[in-house]
């Protein structure tokens, strides 16, 4: 049977039935012996009206006063408890109480089960029902207070887990509001500003059309960057592809893509065997286009040369991107892989700062990191580890 | 007579950046301008039962307040009459999932918005070069049912 509303009413209907089969009745506490719930009354011991948060000593019969609140004592330290009661009263008969005490499961609190059934005869196991020699109950209630800390700090990672896909959820927000509205007036200053260029051409001096270049030029490293936000944001929610990729086959696309970069600037590359491993192809693309792109831009004075290696480690595997470009100076090693840090201004070299912190997002998408060794002068080698299928590793 | 293109756009600069594009590349036209999509499908509904004729063609951005691009491409393609009319995506969206979605609900293209005029300018001309001056296009509704 599938489970639905209609199943938890059955199962409450199976477990009325049960407490009349029984004579039982079963009423749920808090620590405080309030009453929560009643479940049901069939031995009717409960005074009329039967308010909740009511103290159930309060509602129940006088003679069971003291009974009760024993077994309840017992079951808050041990977690359960039970015990037999001959009532002294003309018809006689005999209750075994019981109780159970429920953890924290959510956002409620402790609670305590009731069970008060009759019975003819009390078992002769409750007849001298002792609570335990106290070393046994004092080990319980380490128990308890261990297990009450492993819950809470359980409760405590999976709120930090809701937070990180609150915060998550809120960055896809934040993207989708970036790649709309943030656009709108972004088009607004840079077209009207070359429309003004082109209908009035005859109207403006050199200078108004050098300011002109400004908002424009403005408008447009704007752009860049919006886009490289929307590009980072889009790695961990884009719907992965991650069937077997074949590296070297990947990395033929990012060399044709680059193809007119490398005639100019007299590139070559080379590499070694490449794996074929379950990344998506587009991070592959991406990250091989974006390193090599970097190498030949910060180019020394021979022309560049890179060479791809990678290495299969017990975890994972680590890729080498060599190169003998200008390097970088060892403090500034770090500051690179973050959004929109850049190394040069922006007459030397034209950029962004999204490069290298998309390569740094998609390489922890993955469980890898990302790093370099370099130094002024002697080249650079980045480093970085994939794991392949990180679902199923 | 000129032709009539429906531009269902929120925002007065784009609908004027785009004007000045079509205006610009050489293309003579009427824009007519809707601000919301109940806007323009109210418009339409108007050609319904009025002498007017329907657009030649629709430029549709996703982002309207109210009903938004989504669910008027729904209505118009989901209208007898309508449906006929090519409708053509105009988004700030360059999002694969955006593009997918206005496919499944049978745009005829997908535009996104450039940022540079000279582009509008190039994306103007080619809309009007083929949707309007290449493209055999049905009959319009309104006189087929005249």
């Amino acid at each position: 049977m599938q489970y639905s509303q209609q199943t938890d009413f059955l199962i409450s209907r199976a477990f009325q039935a049960l407490l009349v089969h029984r004579q039982s009745t079963c009423l749920l506490v808090d620590c405080h012996g309030q009453l929560l719930t009643v479940c049901g009354d069939c031995l009717n011991l409960l005074a009329q009206p039967a308010e909740l948060r009511a103290a159930i000593s309060r509602l129940l019969p006088a003679e069971l006063e003291t009974p009760i609140q024993t077994i309840l004592q017992q079951a808050q330290s041990a977690g359960y408890a039970r015990g037999g009661y001959s009532s002294q009263s003309a018809d006689g008969a005999s209750v075994v109480i019981e109780a159970h005490l429920h953890s924290a499961s959510g956002s409620m609190d402790e609670f305590l089960v009731l069970l008060i059934e009759r019975c003819d005869r009390i078992p002769n196991s409750l007849v001298s029902a002792t609570p335990g020699p106290p070393e046994l109950i004092e080990v319980n209630k380490r128990l308890r207070a261990e297990i009450l800390e492993r819950q809470q700090a359980e409760q405590e990672l999976a709120k930090k887990a809701e937070a990180l896909a609150r915060s998550n959820a809120d960055l896809e927000e934040f993207a989708y509001v970036v790649s709309h509205d943030l656009q709108e007036p972004l088009r607004a200053m840079t077209a009207f500003s070359q429309l003004l260029d082109q209908r009035y051409k005859q109207h403006l001096d050199t200078s108004a059309k050098r300011y002109i270049k400004h908002i424009v030029d403005g408008g447009s490293r704007m752009k860049a960057m919006i886009d490289g936000i929307l590009e980072l944001s889009r790695i961990n929610n884009a719907q992965l592809n991650s069937s077997p990729t074949c590296f070297e086959q990947t990395l033929d696309i990012v060399l044709e893509n680059l193809k007119l970069t490398c005639l100019e600037t007299h590139t070559t590359i080379t590499h070694d065997t490449l794996p074929t491993l379950c990344v998506d192809k587009n991070h592959v693309v991406q990250l091989f286009q974006n390193l090599i792109s970097n190498a030949i831009k910060f180019r020394g004075s021979d022309p560049p040369h890179i060479h791809i290696v990678a290495k299969q480690q017990v975890n994972n595997w680590l890729f080498c991107v060599h190169d003998n470009g200008i390097g970088i100076p060892n403090d500034q090693q770090t500051r690179i892989f973050k959004l929109f840090q850049r190394l040069h201004n922006q007459q030397e070299q034209k950029g962004y700062g999204i490069g290298l912190a998309i390569c740094k997002k998609i390489v922890e998408h993955y469980q890898g990191s990302i790093w370099l060794e370099s130094a002024p002068a002697k080249g650079s080698v980045f480093y970085f580890t994939l794991v392949s299928c990180p679902k199923e590793a | 007579m000129d032709v009539t293109i429906l531009l269902v756009e929120d925002s007065p600069t784009d609908a004027a950046i785009l004007a000045a594009a079509f205006d610009e590349a050489g293309c003579r036209l009427l824009l007519q301008t809707a601000h919301t999509g109940d806007e323009a499908l109210a418009l339409l509904q108007q050609i319904d039962s009025g002498p007017s004729a329907y657009p030649r063609l629709i430029l549709l951005d996703l982002n309207l307040p109210g009903k938004n691009g989504y669910e008027v491409l729904r209505e118009i393609k989901n209208n007898n009459l309508w449906q006929k009319i090519p409708t053509i995506v105009l988004s700030s969206s360059a999002t694969p999932c955006d593009i997918e979605r206005s496919y499944q609900l049978r745009a005829n293209a997908y535009i996104t918005k450039p940022t540079n005029f000279s582009d509008y300018q190039v994306i103007a001309k080619k809309i009007y070069d083929f949707w309007l001056d290449t493209a055999q296009l049905p009959t319009n509704p309104s006189i087929a049912a005249a």
